[in-house]
């Protein structure tokens, strides 16, 4: 697999402004990404997990420019993205994907399933009527759908092969980043299965880099080379997936995988760590570490100062200020 | 096994939709002990939620119908009660908790008030009796500040809070069985452990039998005795969850238990279990299963296979299954 980096993404801020009475004044932020930095090299699947409101989904929308970012860089093939004029944009676009987490409301239901998956073709490529349902029954055919299907409209499909019909349309372009927003999360756990062996199929066969976005640690774990761990609006754990699986340091990564019901059946009981309370608002985050209200290990310092993202050993950061004791 | 508190005869609930109709529970039985905890597992369209809603007489007609079977609860069967006998027993004996918090709440309520309702009109409490009690349940399901929180409407309070308010609303009454239908499916995981716990500890306190519908395999090996697997509106295994999950021997559950990616195996290619759910309308001839399954036979698709003890307490419908058990032997 090639080093190259495909996508840095440098302190990255993105909030949404809260705004309140006759005036619409702006009176505060949700800072739902709040300096956020990851690199995605080329071919590679980086994963990020997190819980309900911790950012994942706006990071994947920030890198796209749908949501405009507060501040930092998205550098994409070296370029920052954040600086592009709506052309140039428009250009770079077609290099990068997104696959959302809701089959049934993310394809519009008055368009027909060819329409759909040559719509990039339409807007990005000068291919003409023929050559382009030539090139959506080959993207029908290598995603499993049955190219029969060409004039049939979304609502006649089911969950597994809607989803289908969003990574051909993904794929159309032969893009060198998918961002992949929970695309098995709202499946069956029989068809699951199906659609995170199709991309991986397709990512050895096309070498398309993925940003993984889950809530499921096994199925991130599953897909993804490398794992984020986001809480808050900032990443506090990121490692190679095994390195991170076999000894998370951070409590709140190791918090995640105690709360996983696992589907085995032990001798003797099934006692687990649990986390106290919920996830405090964003707009006004915690002082300090961001986790300690819920962090059983915290001492004075964790209130006051907020832990740098460090590499506690190699390719494997954690923003922790105890990550050392941590460890034993 | 102990005392039976329900017991399901071949229940059959049929759907009329556009002139057709079909069954979604087709000839569904089992029972609970007291104070055991029984899963219904299955994917979406299997007929899970319509067995437990089936249960409580929550059936709509149209578009559904009970159309036979026994629901024995206590003795007596609740399919031959009247609407009036079955609302003393609904919310009182049998409760049920769903799987979205935000949509099962009354928002015009405050989460006291409903909780009171059910005491004033099932156990003739008074208002500041209820009060009193709606607060106690609060601090029971481990809700912060309860004496204020017992006059917060919904929209007030995140996910697992109002889960937390509907657990407490279902256990007000003291009821001998819980339906818990897909409870945490919608919580983040670290909320769905402290729920799962708190369902857990409050059953055990109480000797209380729950039924719990899933999806999630991770949660059925956690919290219940004795499961069942249910696909295309039938049951295909029913076993205790040891040997469901040692031995599973339905084409089906083994398939399923290999499809979910784990946090602790070796990290290989998934399997998967071929083509997708079969519409109820027009189910294929033979065993339901038959189309996907990879050691389906002439005979399963011709034959409809009956659910049948394999081994003790362990039933599997499923010919393949029988002849392996057989050859075993």
């Amino acid at each position: 697999m090639s080093e190259q980096v495909l996508l840095e993404v440098k302190d990255l801020k993105t909030y949404y402004p809260i705004r309140s009475g006759l005036m619409k004044r702006v009176v505060g932020h949700v800072k739902a990404v709040d300096g956020v930095n990851f690199t995605i090299h080329y071919g590679e699947s980086f994963g990020l997990v997190g819980e309900s409101g911790c950012g994942k989904t706006t990071i994947g929308k920030t890198i796209l420019r749908l949501n405009e970012a507060t501040g930092g860089e998205i550098l994409f093939d070296g370029k920052n993205i954040l600086d592009m004029d709506a052309d140039a944009l428009r250009k770079e676009r077609k290099n990068m994907q997104i696959i959302f987490q809701d089959p049934y409301s993310s394809l519009n239901p008055r368009m027909t399933v060819g329409q759909i998956i040559g719509e990039p073709l339409r807007e990005h490529t000068t291919l003409s009527k023929q050559e382009r349902k030539e090139r959506v029954l080959e993207l029908m055919r290598i995603v499993g759908l049955n190219p029969d299907q060409y004039k049939r409209y979304p609502h006649e499909f089911s969950g597994g092969q809607r989803q289908r019909i969003g990574i051909a349309k993904a794929l159309a372009l032969k893009p060198k980043l998918i961002v992949c927003d929970e695309p098995v999360s709202a499946l069956d756990v029989s068809i699951q299965a199906q659609i995170l062996n199709l991309l991986e199929d397709l990512q050895k066969e096309y070498g398309v880099a993925y940003l993984f976005i889950a809530h499921g640690m096994a199925v991130v774990r599953h897909i993804s080379k490398r794992v984020g761990v986001m809480y808050l609006g900032k990443i506090v754990e990121v490692a190679e997936t095994d390195n991170l699986f076999n000894e998370c340091i951070h409590p709140y990564t190791k918090a995640l995988m105690h709360a996983i019901p696992i589907p085995e059946v032990k001798e003797g009981g099934k006692k687990r760590e649990l986390l106290k309370g919920e996830v405090p608002n964003p707009i006004n985050p915690p002082t300090g570490c961001r986790f300690h209200p819920r962090c059983a290990y915290r001492e004075a310092i964790c209130e006051e100062v907020e832990p740098p993202l460090l590499e506690n050993s190699p390719n494997h950061f954690v923003a922790c200020h105890f990550c050392q004791r941590m460890e034993v | 096994m102990s005392n039976k508190l329900l017991e399901v005869m071949n229940l059959v609930t049929q759907f009329y939709n556009h002139g057709q109709s079909y069954p979604v529970v087709d000839h569904v039985s089992f029972s609970v002990a007291e104070g055991e905890v029984f899963g219904i597992v299955g994917e979406s369209g299997c007929g899970k939620s319509v067995t437990a809603k089936s249960v409580m007489r929550l059936i709509s007609y149209p578009p559904a119908k009970i159309i036979g079977g026994e629901v024995l609860f206590d003795g007596v069967d609740l399919l031959q009660l009247s609407e009036q006998q079955m609302r003393h027993i609904r919310g009182n004996d049998i409760a049920m908790i769903f799987q979205e918090p935000m949509t099962s709440l009354n928002p015009v309520y405050t989460c006291g008030n409903q909780i009171e309702e059910a005491l004033m009109l099932h156990q003739g409490m008074s208002r500041a009796e209820s009060r009193a009690k709606a607060i106690e349940m609060l601090s029971l399901v481990g809700i912060p500040l309860p004496e204020k929180r017992v006059d917060s409407y919904p929209h007030e309070l995140s996910g697992g809070m109002r889960q937390r308010v509907m657990i407490a609303m279902a256990l007000s009454c003291q009821p001998k069985l819980l339906i818990a239908d897909e409870p945490t499916t919608a919580l983040d995981p670290t909320i769905q452990a402290q729920i799962l716990e708190l369902i857990s500890n409050l059953q055990k306190k109480r000797n209380m039998s729950v039924i719990f519908i899933t999806h999630d395999l991770g949660v059925v090996a956690e919290t219940c005795d004795r499961v069942m697997v249910m696909y295309a509106g039938k049951v295909v295994e029913q076993a205790d969850v040891k040997t469901l999950f040692n031995n599973p021997a339905h084409p089906y559950t083994q398939g399923l238990m290999r499809a979910v990616p784990r946090l602790n195996a070796k990290r290989e290619r998934l399997f998967t279990i071929e083509g997708i759910v079969p519409h109820l309308a027009n189910l294929p001839e033979g065993c339901a299963f038959a189309p996907r399954c990879p050691q389906a036979g002439d005979m399963c698709r011709q034959m409809r296979p009956v659910l049948e003890e394999v081994g003790e307490g362990h039933y599997v419908s499923c010919f393949a299954a029988r002849k392996g058990v057989a050859e075993n032997v």
